[in-house]
């Protein structure tokens, strides 16, 4: 492991909380990211192998990452408390033939959207309907807020949302998301 | 408190007496009540005159009671939180409230622009038009001038706007549009199916145009079931009501927005609560449920202060407990006067008389009679007299003959109802006229939506409330809900209607407004007919008509009418204008939400931002991102600090950050294959550990992006792109994976921000970075040859090197992943110590490349070819490419085109300007004689003078060594130059290795 001196594109921020308390946000620490793409035709076979489901907007859970599907044969995998290096070469030796691996850990930052009114805050930004109707747990997309791309997996039907923010982004998303959030 | 005169002594369903207020308007203060709009308290304390018109600056009063007003337009609040044109009768109270009137000088009673009504026969329609032609030379100097100065309304305010605006989005199966009776019944029958409704509200209170005393639904008074009403829907979960919430626009694909007062209405917004917020709802389905507008009736001097519109009394006296007078006339051409005239009754008001313009009356006007109300039939108004109020009106038969003069100090006149078809107009459902209620009303929809109501030209309760019902149960239906038992619809009983009859133009030869907001008279239309504008919109356009911040909604039809007459039409035949957003005014503020200053795009940073501040520098926004322009010494002007860098990187070494240039992972078997159909030149080829500069196309032939591109293995390649298009880049990529050759095993994805990057450039470099890193790497010639590519473990950690130069110097490309960023600069800067490394921005960046020929984004300027670029001979012939076939054109190729050129300047003063024209005699410099540009300058501290890069028609061949000039005719320059190669610094490339 390395003994350089590691930062953070927040730099020492972890956390939000609004003065109403109707919406908190949390900068989740120590995930690994890659993102993997099944060989042309082989996508099936990948999925099958990494034991994921590829419903379009339907994250899978194995019991070490989450899998969140991308476009056909493209899954952002996201593992907790996992070491960027040893993640990224589990996956490349487990999908060895299958397909191909981008290391992604250090790409974006994740925001943890949760509180009464997660949903009111992400509908200031959100053009997409996360009404519980529409979408539960396991829920994801990539679309925009605030100008910014933005990965959405919705972890719980409270509701909670992390957001996967790109890394050069992240203090612009974070001063609009802290701003909006404040009124609740 | 002082009395407010006009304020009856029990009523007004909207206020609250146990809650009084102190306002300001024009610096006299007033009292009113919590829930009292200022046209209201304005009223109450018998306040008539509110504003000045456009044009003529005549005296005008309140008009209506909503959002259609077009004469009480005032200033509201002060300093950096000031707003124009806010109308009087949307502003609802607060306590401390300052209102100005606006549009007149000195005093809103004494205004001396008033002296245009004296004028008024010049300043008839087209006005501008016709006196401001000539001479040409007279528009920006004297007439702009004058017309900026006399025209437009308030003043904005100066300062920033210290006000929250933010956006929202929501999503409905039904959206019900206005929460009148028609609106409250649609959205309890859909509610009740289940569906996600959502009601949207203008005013802060529900009922729309129902009398809350006088009307009763389901047995009960009005007011009491409207209250019911909101709170069995407050209770459905899946229903939401907005008030405060204007409907504004009606989108394609079922797309709308509205605009949210969220705090409008209190004195200051609380802590981070925006003052308005943007919506954008997308309904499955949408019932339009927006009432009607009262027309005013067209004759002589109909827009004085007292004059008002019937309706909008009944809702002065409902809503606030306010009439503006004591002693009213009451003009009408339709029944619901009448309700106006019984309401008056019962509160006191002294009831002049009630002139029909029909001839026989009809029951509502027996019922008057038969209640001790006067009533005269066939009777019209001729003239309403007063100064800046109205004293009295005077009548006229239907033959144009007088009658008599009543006195009055209140005239309530009703024209008819206009059907609000302004949210289905924008959809393009064009209206239909209907002569039955003299109206336009919504025809076949276009888009997924319904009217229902007084918008849908029903205009009885009981059959409003049946429609709104069937139409809130419809599209609930159409949106997919169940609908069980459709329940039966809120229950009324139905007046009978005595038809309105046509009255567009009360006889006389005066000033007889049609337009209030645009002082447009009945005389304009006809002027406008009689100089041969035939279109309605163009009439429009010429005369003002319907423009402005109530676009029309009062005058649309009476002018269309007039139109029609004047043409000896029907007026189906001169139909409608299209109502386009938005339907009321919006703040630029809400349009703009959090998106302004300094947040009007998002910022980039990169993973070495704070090392940059670290070192004093100043940056720049290139794109999104911000990159260090350069890094200041005391004492230093900005050449000096530029000229520093740039030199020092030549003489002994410098960092630069290129974190900012695109980075794109390639994985596939069919990788190289895919390269070698996006570049001009090949790809196939290229070992792995080797990088390449690639050229790519776009679809047309001209130059698209330019970087350096690597071979990490086999199947594995590394792009960078230029900062500015590496969104485009990848874009274009993958359109061509998934649309031109979805067979290749090609897969991408951005790796920008994953790896962040220094260039290390200069002759000290491999001594620093082998410190720095530790002697993790083998820097030598052999180990890591030019163009090589090299991945490495420092400390841990992955990391890829680059031997690759922007600058011509011996240099080298790190990239680490964007945790480690921070850490590799203050590495690699500790490392230069002893050898007097400096950190350069873009500014000594851009001279290191210019000295070498290098082309970026200013030759790439999307206008230029490979072959101009002097990069013809990269362009492959063994193998397709995107725009090979279009990069073959004749025009592409033609021997005529400007290619790229170095330029000196030879004289010993002036400069070389980007842009300037690049012309043979400096005398004769004109867009004939212009042979090209220039794209690029420095004043070069390698070569000792001003140097820069160009398009020269001809280029090297024809003018090698040639003197032309170069002139810039903005600043009147002219300059002479030297035309060479553009590698000046080294051309043979000796000094990459160091």
């Amino acid at each position: 492991m390395a003994d350089l001196q590691t930062a953070a594109p927040l730099g020492e921020v972890s956390e939000f909380s609004a003065d109403g308390g109707g919406a908190v946000l949390q900068v989740r620490p120590d995930f690994a990211m890659v993102q993997v793409f099944a060989k042309t035709g082989k996508a099936g076979e990948l999925a099958q192998k990494l034991d994921i489901v590829s419903d379009p907007g339907k994250a899978g859970d194995t019991s070490s990452f989450a899998a969140l599907p991308l476009s056909p044969g493209q899954w952002m995998l996201i593992a907790d408390n996992a070491n960027a290096n040893t993640f990224g070469q589990e996956i490349t030796e487990q999908i060895s033939g299958l397909g191909y691996v981008s290391e992604q850990s250090d790409a974006r930052i994740c925001i943890r959207v949760s509180g009464p009114n997660a949903r009111d805050l992400m509908a200031r930004g959100c053009r997409l309907d996360l009404h519980p109707s529409v979408t539960a747990k396991g829920f994801c997309a990539q679309t925009q807020m605030a100008q910014v791309g933005v990965l959405i997996h919705q972890v719980s039907d409270e509701p909670a949302y992390d957001l996967y923010v790109y890394a050069g982004f992240a203090r612009s998303f974070w001063h609009w998301l802290t701003e909006t959030a404040a009124q609740f | 408190m002082t009395r407010q005169v006009n304020r009856l002594d029990a009523g007004g369903a909207w206020i609250d007496r146990d809650q009084p207020l102190k306002f300001k308007f024009d610096g006299r203060i007033y009292p009113g009540f919590a829930g009292d709009t200022l046209a209201s308290a304005l009223i109450a304390n018998g306040v008539k005159l509110m504003g000045r018109s456009f044009k003529y600056h005549r005296p005008r009063g309140v008009l209506t009671a909503g959002s259609e007003e077009p004469n009480a337009l005032v200033e509201l609040r002060t300093g950096a939180y000031r707003e124009p044109n806010t109308r009087a009768t949307m502003v609802e109270l607060f306590d401390g409230l300052i209102a100005t009137s606006q549009n007149r000088s000195p005093s809103l009673k004494f205004d001396l622009m008033a002296v245009n009504q004296l004028f008024g026969r010049f300043l008839t329609a087209g006005f501008y038009y016709k006196t401001f032609m000539w001479p040409a030379s007279f528009w920006e100097s004297v007439y702009e001038k004058i017309i900026r100065r006399s025209a437009g309304l308030g003043r904005a305010a100066t300062a920033e706007d210290p006000d929250i605006y933010e956006h929202a989005h929501a999503h409905c199966d039904v959206l019900i549009v206005g929460g009148g009776p028609a609106g409250l019944a649609a959205a309890l029958s859909a509610g009740k199916t289940g569906a996600r409704v959502i009601l949207v509200e203008e005013q802060p209170n529900a009922g729309g145009a129902v009398s809350p005393t006088r009307d009763e639904i389901d047995g009960i008074a009005a007011g009491a079931w409207v209250a019911q009403a909101i709170s069995e829907l407050d209770a459905h979960e899946n229903v939401t009501v907005m008030t405060r919430t204007t409907l504004f626009g009606y989108y394609d694909h079922n797309v709308l927005a509205a605009l949210e007062r969220v705090t409008d209405h209190l004195r200051a917004a609380p802590d981070h609560q925006p003052r308005q917020r943007l919506w954008t709802i997308r309904a499955k389905q949408v019932v339009l449920a927006c009432g009607s507008h009262e027309r005013m009736l067209t004759f002589d001097n109909n827009d004085l202060p007292g004059v008002i519109l019937s309706g909008a009394v009944r809702k002065f006296a409902e809503r606030f407990g306010a009439i503006p007078g004591r002693r009213v006339a009451i003009c009408t051409n339709n029944d619901d006067a009448y309700e106006t005239a019984h309401l008056l009754k019962v509160a006191g008001i002294e009831i002049v008389l009630v002139a029909d313009a029909r001839s026989t009356l009809g029951p509502a006007g027996q019922q008057a009679l038969a209640a001790g109300i006067r009533v005269e039939t066939g009777i019209l108004p001729a003239y309403a007299h007063g100064m800046q109020r109205v004293s009295g009106v005077s009548l006229q038969n239907i033959d144009g003959n007088f009658t008599e003069k009543v006195a009055c100090d209140l005239l309530a006149v009703s024209g008819g109802f206009s059907p609000d078809v302004n949210l289905a107009s924008q959809t393009g459902a064009a209206p239909v006229w209907r002569d039955d209620i003299l109206g336009f009303v919504p025809t076949k929809p276009v888009a997924r939506e319904r009217s229902a109501g007084a918008g849908n030209g029903v205009f009885d309760l009981r059959n409003c409330l049946i429609e709104g019902h069937a139409a809130g149960l419809e599209a609930a239906k159409t949106a997919g809900a169940k609908v069980g038992r459709k329940g039966s619809a809120p229950k009324a009983v139905s007046r009978e209607i005595t038809a309105p009859v046509a009255v567009w133009r009360c006889p006389g030869k005066g000033k007889a407004f049609v337009d209030f907001q645009n002082d447009v008279t009945a005389k304009d239309i006809q002027l406008a007919h009689q100089e041969g504008y035939v279109s309605v919109e163009h009439v429009k356009r010429y005369t003002t008509l319907g423009m402005s911040t109530d676009q029309g909604k009062i005058s649309n039809v009476n002018g269309i009418a007039l139109l029609a007459k004047a043409r000896g039409q029907d007026i189906p035949e001169v139909g409608t204008t299209r109502f386009r957003p938005p339907y009321s005014p919006v703040a630029i503020g809400a349009f703009a939400g959090h998106e302004r200053g300094k947040n009007f795009q998002p910022t980039r940073r990169t993973a070495m931002h704070e090392c940059h501040e670290k070192l004093g520098a100043v940056f720049i926004e290139a794109g999104q991102w911000l990159r260090p322009q350069y890094y200041p010494q005391p004492g230093e002007t900005v050449m000096e600090t530029i000229w520093r860098e740039a030199d020092q990187v030549r003489k002994t070494a410098g960092i630069c950050d290129v974190s900012t240039l695109g980075k794109i992972e390639i994985f596939g078997t069919d990788s190289a294959e895919f390269l070698n159909r996006l570049y001009i030149n090949g790809w196939k080829m290229l070992a792995p550990g080797k990088a390449r500069y690639g050229l790519m196309l776009r679809e047309d032939g001209h130059v698209f992006d330019d970087g350096t591109t690597s071979r990490l293995a086999d199947d594995h390649f590394f792009m960078t792109t230029t900062t500015a298009n590496a969104a485009g880049v990848l874009a274009h990529m993958e359109r061509a994976s998934q649309v031109l050759w979805p067979d290749l095993d090609v897969h991408f994805c951005s790796a920008t921000e994953q790896w962040c990057g220094v260039a290390v450039a200069g002759p000290n470099t491999r001594k620093i970075l082998g410190n720095a890193f530790g002697y993790a790497i083998d820097l030598a010639d052999d180990a890591l040859p030019f163009m090589g590519v090299r991945t490495f473990q420092w400390r841990g950690v992955t990391a890829r090197i680059f031997r690759i130069s922007f600058s011509g110097e011996l240099a080298f490309e790190v990239n680490v992943p964007w945790r480690f960023g921070a850490a590799m600069w203050d590495a690699i800067w500790a490392a230069g110590q002893d050898h007097e490394l400096v950190p350069y921005g873009t500014e000594a960046l851009n001279v290191l490349r210019i000295e070498k020929g290098h082309v970026a984004g200013n030759e790439l300027d999307g206008r230029t070819t490979a072959a101009d670029m002097g990069l013809g001979r990269m362009m492959s012939t063994k193998k397709p490419f995107v725009g090979q076939k279009m990069a073959g054109r004749v025009g592409m190729t033609a021997p005529d085109r400007a290619t790229l050129v170095g330029i000196k300047l030879v004289q010993e003063t002036g400069r070389l300007r980007g842009g300037a024209h690049l012309v043979l005699d400096k005398n004769d410099a004109n867009a004939e004689t212009s042979l090209g540009w220039i794209s690029s300058v420095t004043d070069s501290p390698g070569l000792g003078c001003w140097i820069g890069l160009g398009y020269l028609k001809g280029g090297l061949p024809a003018h090698e060594g040639a003197r032309i000039h170069a002139v810039f005719p903005m600043y009147d320059e002219a300059v002479e130059v030297e035309i060479c190669s553009p590698h000046f610094f080294d051309p043979d490339g000796e000094r990459l290795n160091g």
